[in-house]
Parts: C-alpha cells; sequence; structure tokens
C-alpha cells in the first residue's frame, strides 16, 4: 500500500487570515471609536437650570452631543458643563459659536419648546465663525432674545410696564430689535430700558425719533365720534412691545447709548409719518 | 469516527481562531455594548460601566454575576485554551487538560447570554422618545469573540492531548 505523499506548502494556511482580519477591522473599530471620539468641550453658565448629565446638545432640532458632566466653578458663580460633541458637529466648536439652555416657554401669546416638558432641556448651539474652541460661555437667553450687536439705546419710561426683556421694538409692526435689561434710574424716578436695534435697521433710529409703548389698547370713546380702538398687532397688543416712527425731517443718526423718552402713546401724527431713510 | 487532520495543523487552525478571538475581545470590553436613552438622554455603556451602575444601584449580586459571566469567563475560557494548546506538544497531564477542555466547551453554549440580553433589550424597550436601547459597536466585538473562541475549542480535539507527539509533526504516518 502506497504512503500518502506529504506535501508542505511556502506558504502559511490561509486560516491566518482569520486573525490577522480581525486584528485590522478591530484596531480601525477602535480607532473609530475612541481616538476620534467626540469633542470634550465646556460651556460656562451663570445658571444650569436644571441640566443633567445626558442632556443633549443640539444644532437645528437634532442631537450632536450631549452633557458629561457639571461642575460647580470656585467661586460658586458659574456652572461649568462639560458636554462632547459629535464628531461630524465638530465644526460647531468655533469661536463665535453660541450656547444656550432651551426651556419650555408659555406664555399667552404662544407657547414654545414645548417638547422639553417631556424629553426635558437641552442645549441649543449656534455654530459661528472663527477659530476652532474648546471653552465657550452660555448665553443665559436664546440669541434672538439677546443679540450682542447692534445699537444699545436707552429708553425712559415712568413705568415699565409689560416691557421685559427679550419683547420686541417694531417699526411700521415689523420687527428690528429687542428689549434687553431694565433698571431704576439713579434718582429713582423713571425707569430705564435698553433697546437694541438689529444693526441693519440702526440707521432707522434718528435724534429726533418718538418711541413710544405700544402694547395694549388705546381706547377712546368720544361723545360724537363714538368708539376708537387702537392696537399694533395682537402679538403686540399680548406680549407688549415698543413701536418708534421718525418724523418726516429726520434728524442725525442716534449714537449708542443715547437717551429718548419712552412715550405712553403715540401723538396721532406719529403713525403717518414716513420719512424717506436709506436704511441699507 | 472523523478522521481528524494531523494535530499540528489542527493546533494552527485553534490558534489562529484563538488569536482573532483574543483581539475581538479588546473592543468587546472597551466600546460600549449598548445605548439606553430615557427621556431623550442618551448613555452608552461598556460591560464594565454595566456592572458599575448595578453595583451602585444597591444591587451587588446581580453586579458579581454579571462580572462573573460577561467578564471573567469570556477571558478565563480563551486563556484556558491558549494553554491547553500551548502544552499539547508535550503533555504530560493529559487528563486535567482533557477537564479543563471540556469544561471550556461546555460553558461555550451560554457565552451568548449577554449577546441575547442587548437583543432582547434592542427589541422589547422601544418607547420612542421615553426609552430606547440600541445595540452598540462593542456587542458586535463580544459576539464575534464568543464565536470565535468557540470554533477554536472545536477544530481542536482533545484526543492529541493523550498522544505522545515529540515535535508535533508528520504524526500517524510514520
Amino acid at each position: 500500500m502506497d504512503t500518502p505523499e506529504v506535501k508542505h506548502s511556502r506558504w502559511p494556511s490561509p486560516i491566518w487570515l482569520v486573525p490577522l482580519l480581525s486584528l485590522l477591522v478591530a484596531g480601525w473599530l477602535l480607532y473609530d471609536q475612541l481616538l476620534q471620539r467626540d469633542v470634550q468641550i465646556e460651556i460656562t453658565f451663570e445658571n444650569g437650570s436644571g441640566i443633567k448629565p445626558g442632556v443633549d446638545l443640539r444644532y437645528r432640532g437634532v442631537p450632536v452631543g450631549s452633557v458629561d458632566e457639571i461642575v460647580l466653578s470656585d467661586d460658586l458663580k458659574h456652572v461649568t458643563v462639560h458636554a462632547s460633541l459629535n464628531r461630524d458637529a465638530e465644526k460647531l466648536a468655533r469661536e463665535k459659536s453660541r450656547f444656550w439652555i432651551v426651556e419650555p416657554e408659555l406664555g399667552i401669546a404662544g407657547a414654545r419648546n414645548l417638547d422639553t416638558l417631556v424629553s426635558g432641556k437641552y442645549i441649543a448651539v449656534e455654530p459661528g465663525g472663527g477659530e476652532s474652541k474648546k471653552e465657550f460661555d452660555g448665553l443665559e437667553t436664546p440669541p434672538e432674545q439677546q443679540p450682542n450687536l447692534g445699537l444699545k439705546i436707552t429708553l425712559v419710561a415712568d413705568h415699565l410696564g409689560s416691557l421685559k426683556k427679550g419683547r420686541k421694538i417694531y417699526y411700521r409692526d415689523l420687527q428690528v430689535g429687542t428689549i434687553g435689561e431694565s433698571e431704576l434710574s439713579e434718582g429713582g424716578r423713571f425707569v430705564e430700558i435698553q433697546a437694541i436695534i438689529e444693526p441693519k435697521y440702526a440707521k432707522l433710529v434718528r435724534s429726533n425719533t418718538r418711541f413710544w409703548n405700544s402694547s395694549g389698547l388705546t381706547v377712546d370713546i368720544g361723545l360724537f365720534k363714538g368708539a376708537e380702538v387702537q392696537a399694533s398687532s395682537l402679538e403686540n397688543l399680548l406680549r407688549g412691545g415698543i413701536s418708534f416712527a421718525t418724523p418726516p425731517e429726520p434728524g442725525p443718526l442716534a449714537k449708542a447709548g443715547e437717551r429718548f423718552d419712552l412715550y405712553k402713546q403715540p401723538e396721532d401724527d406719529w403713525r403717518e409719518w414716513a420719512p424717506i431713510m436709506k436704511w441699507k | 469516527m472523523a478522521i481528524n487532520p494531523p494535530p499540528r495543523q489542527q493546533r494552527a487552525l485553534a490558534w489562529s481562531l484563538l488569536i482573532a478571538a483574543m483581539v475581538w475581545l479588546v473592543p468587546a470590553n472597551v466600546l460600549p455594548i449598548m445605548a439606553v436613552t430615557e427621556t431623550g438622554r442618551g448613555k452608552a455603556s461598556t460591560i464594565a460601566d454595566g456592572i458599575w451602575q448595578l453595583f451602585e444601584a444597591g444591587m451587588p449580586g446581580i453586579a458579581i454575576i454579571v462580572f462573573v459571566a460577561s467578564l471573567l469567563v469570556p477571558l478565563f475560557k480563551v486563556l484556558v485554551l491558549a494553554v491547553i494548546y500551548w502544552r499539547a506538544p508535550r503533555e504530560n497531564n493529559p487528563l486535567t487538560s482533557t477537564r479543563a477542555y471540556r469544561l471550556v466547551y461546555w460553558i461555550g453554549r451560554w457565552s451568548m447570554l449577554d449577546v441575547f440580553v442587548v437583543a432582547l433589550l434592542a427589541a422589547v424597550v422601544e418607547f420612542g422618545n421615553l426609552a430606547r436601547v440600541e445595540p452598540g459597536p462593542g456587542i458586535i466585538a463580544f459576539a464575534l469573540a464568543v464565536v470565535l473562541t468557540m470554533l477554536s475549542a472545536h477544530a481542536f480535539s482533545p484526543q492529541q492531548l493523550w498522544i505522545q507527539d515529540p515535535d508535533g509533526a508528520d504524526h500517524g504516518h510514520a
């Protein structure tokens, strides 16, 4: 009987491809998941307002990261949120990016962010330009409620009324600015209200511009003319706001920090004022 | 009875599969095996994270079971098989080695427990925004490690432990 011929291959058995392939794939997986992992950022808030670890960071409504931990600063004045941004959202961490906490808002003029009642608060991101950065100062209110840019002026009123921070400023019922912080004047006789006009509309404000409180109804009942009701817009009526108009002969451009009186209601002809002002 | 390939070839096959299993054990333990999302908040956990969470939650018993079943046993299996394969060409205590081999072979069938748990959770816990479980890449690595360990144990036949085999080569047709 013949003995079988034994052949030894010069090549190692192809089964060694299994560990080799495993090494490659597992190595790639580890590299992909760990080394190129999320970008760690720090956001400082004045108030954590109930943010917890695990809370989402969202951009355009889509989760782009999450909060890892929350640390109180040494002086107890700030809360530092450590968060990780997904790799694909790395570009959101730029110098001018803005972060703020989104909370449910309930008001008579509307409800916003009601989803946060169920899913919880989250941190929203708005990307900005500039170098990439890891540490940020969080905003206390959404950016649309606090444009840091723009023409800042001070309005002086007897009462604050419903002109709280975040309410809008209108020109011809078009929103052109936002009301900022308000405080009592030095003598305590007036209320000083910060008003911020969006940069592109800043040229509409002249030194002789008149501001008035456009929230509320103006009801004028006369014996012969009947009742006359005036309100600017329903939203304005409910939420409160400021309107302004500039006389037919517009004065020089308003300077930053200039003070204006805030009238309780417009005089009749203010609404007809329509000077031509190149605002662009 | 099936004819086994020569011991050396057998061991090469068993070793290669075992090394592949060892390789996959690393991502299995380092990467998250599942991500639990509760009321919109997501958290990805590795095996070690899960054990620690059970411990923190005041369930040390279950934590130890999971620790043994998910961390210790897979490692133990791979190490024991490695020792058996290593000693196989010059085995001087075939009985102990065979018993160890049978034990590892027997445990094999229970090792997919983790994978089933994750698969079950992922299928059952699906409440939209309220709670959701998603499998992570770690569980795939874990499953691969378990399967490769079992295949490796299967490729090795303990009969060769009982054969005096000075160099492991050319046995059976002298």
